[in-house]
């Protein structure tokens, strides 16, 4: 399989003189084409910092971040903008719907950002909603949805621009054991029909028997990530 | 992008229909302002430019006939003006005599009496500088004094009053302690600061006003067809040829109202010039404070929709067509407030169609900058804010 997003070195300090905290410390890390990696370890490890800097949301202080084999130029506003629409999905753990968007609406929003319009966008938000089982929800705001169900238009939103990859923070700390087994079973439905490579930071042991890959981090550094046999080593810790 | 950002202002419509409010309410503050202005700009040359004269003589240095204090001996003047430049001067009009003087009229009904503010003009009918017959609302002109002038000649104590004195036909006014009958009505008859003028004859005026006094104030002049009035108060003005020698000036009509419009309104109106000004900075204010206070609570928002990719220039479009929507709303509300409060004004308030339409502009233009200023906030949010809480 191909690698999708590679990180290379990546580091990423905060504050700096003696208040300077080091979130990431140097991480090589590589995602490839339909894998499921769960990102895991305790709070404060660096997992959404990772994450972030891999999702092109958040400069790197080191090392670089390679996405479909083109270099990311942090610097670029207008260039990490259009990655953001176009390759990556960010799922969030309080879900982040607009408000005064319907179910439908939230996912038009992400396909307009991308300058889809129009029926064609309509049709995208219908299927996608579809997809995720909430056809009969799509006029609904997020205040009139359950907590699953918001979860499952941030991935009905999330998969909008047919992204490369979907990074997904903590999907289920908000929802209960039975929402949290529905969502595992549509992100398992939507990986099978989309091949997209999903990226989940999560708590949840229950995961990581979905996974392909599960990285533990500690202090800023993958401590653990055990390799599939069939893939190449992509995962180095220090 | 449209239903977006109509669904926020829907979600928001409180701050969205007080925002549209305090503009509408500064904006209909600044166009009755500008309203005022133009009212009395229009009264200030009413009745200059009413009279169709070209050129107006008044006392050397003395201000002129409507901002200082002019006496002419007509006599002398009216006689060597007319001859000056052989067929300049307009064989009708020709030179015209008129008295042009403030006064505090009294009017007296069931034993009440009141005093009131007028301009009395006193001219010769049939000459420039005041109303002829078909001028008239209703009434008559009053019955013209006869052959030359001689201040032992019995005049009619009759008038022509403009409607808004409020005075009906056979009422009679006391001006400088003579009655005068009200013969007829004129409309729209106004100078400065809505004072209604009082028309009479030459002669009458010179009895009331100037105590029987062979002066009138200013002599009024109707140049030829053709005839560039400038040149022939180039003319008058000449030391050597024109009517110097009897100490006068003469000014054009443009000169004379730019006179009028420099002492009576550009000048008072400065102060209201500056309220304005500051009435559009509170306007933008009160936007960008208002965006400002919206963007702050969207940061999440905000957030969120640059982490799905938006770029700035998105984030600012859908805040700036909610901004130039309530502005638009606001102003044009303002506008519709304004033209109705305009009956109930106590003084003359005018708009411009083309002043109200630029100052409708500028108001939004106002806001608008107003919005983007503050807007900017908006640029300066992190998407990493989107794993920080919820929306």
């Amino acid at each position: 399989m191909s690698i999708v997003i590679e990180g290379v070195g990546l580091t990423k300090t905060f504050g700096d003189g003696g208040g300077e905290v080091t979130a990431v410390d140097g991480i090589d890390i590589a995602l490839h084409r339909g894998e499921l990696t769960i990102v895991s370890g305790d709070s404060g490890c660096g997992k959404t910092t990772l994450i972030s800097m891999l999702g092109c949301l958040l400069t790197p202080t080191t090392g670089e971040v390679r996405l479909d084999g083109e270099r990311v130029a942090f610097g670029d506003m207008k260039t990490l903008a259009r990655l953001r629409s176009e390759k990556i999905g960010f799922v969030f753990q309080m879900f982040n719907l607009v408000p005064y968007l319907t179910a439908a609406e939230n996912v038009l929003l992400a396909l307009d950002i991308a300058g889809v319009k129009g029926s064609a966008a309509e049709a995208r938000a219908s299927e996608l909603l579809a997809e995720v089982g909430l056809a009969h929800r799509m006029d609904h705001r997020p205040t009139q949805l359950s907590g699953g169900e918001k979860q499952r238009v941030s991935f009905a939103r999330a998969l909008a621009n047919r992204p490369s990859v979907i990074f997904a923070d903590e999907p289920t700390a908000n929802l209960d054991s039975t929402q949290s087994q529905n969502l595992l079973e549509l992100i398992r439905t939507l990986r099978a029909k989309h091949a997209t490579t999903v990226v989940i930071v999560t708590h949840h042991l229950s995961l990581h028997g979905e996974a392909d890959r599960v990285i533990t981090m500690r202090d800023g550094r993958i401590v653990e990530g055990p390799v599939p046999p069939d893939q190449p080593p992509s995962v180095s810790a220090e | 992008m449209r239903r977006f950002f109509l669904k926020d202002m829907a979600y928001r419509r409180m701050r969205v229909v007080l925002t549209a409010l305090g503009i509408a309410v500064l904006s209909m503050l600044i166009l009755l302002f500008g309203g005022i202005m133009y009212g009395l700009r229009w009264q200030a040359q009413r009745y200059v430019t009413w009279t169709g004269a070209d050129l107006w003589i008044s006392r050397e240095r003395s201000g002129g006939v409507f901002v200082g204090f002019s006496l002419v001996n007509p006599e002398q003047v009216q006689t060597a003006a007319q001859f000056i430049g052989g067929r300049l001067i307009d064989p009708i009009a020709g030179v015209s005599p008129v008295i042009f003087a403030h006064a505090r009229p009294t009017i007296r009904r069931n034993g009440v009496v009141t005093e009131v503010k007028a301009v009395v003009v006193g001219y010769q009918p049939g000459k420039l500088g005041g109303p002829t017959r078909t001028h008239l609302a209703r009434g008559r002109l009053f019955v013209a004094s006869a052959g030359e002038y001689a201040p032992e000649q019995q005049v009619e104590m009759e008038c022509v009053v403009a409607d808004s004195m409020g005075v009906e036909i056979g009422e009679t006014i006391d001006v400088g302690g003579h009655d005068l009958k009200v013969v007829g009505i004129i409309d729209n008859m106004v100078f400065v600061f809505d004072t209604p003028i009082i028309f009479m004859d030459v002669r009458t005026a010179q009895a009331v006003v100037l105590m029987n006094a062979i002066y009138v104030n200013t002599l009024i002049v109707k140049t030829a067809e053709g005839q560039d009035p400038a040149d022939v108060a180039e003319m008058y003005n000449d030391p050597q040829r024109g009517i110097r020698r009897f100490e006068v000036d003469t000014h054009t009509s443009e000169e004379t109202v730019g006179n009028i419009l420099r002492n009576f309104v550009d000048e008072p109106m400065r102060g209201v010039q500056f309220l304005r000004v500051m009435l559009w900075l509170a306007t933008a204010i009160v936007v960008g404070m208002i965006t400002y206070v919206t963007t702050m609570e969207k940061t999440q928002e905000i957030g969120v929709m640059k982490a799905i990719g938006a770029r700035n220039g998105y984030v600012l479009r859908l805040i700036l067509w909610q901004v130039g929507i309530t502005s638009v709303v606001g102003v044009a509300l303002g506008l519709g407030l304004a033209m109705a409060a305009i009956p109930a004004f106590p003084i003359t308030v005018v708009l411009n169609p083309t002043e109200a339409v630029v100052v409708c502009l500028l108001s939004v233009m106002v806001c608008v900058v107003g919005g983007l200023v503050a807007a900017r906030r908006a640029l300066q949010v992190d998407p990493m804010v989107a794993f920080r809480g919820e929306l």
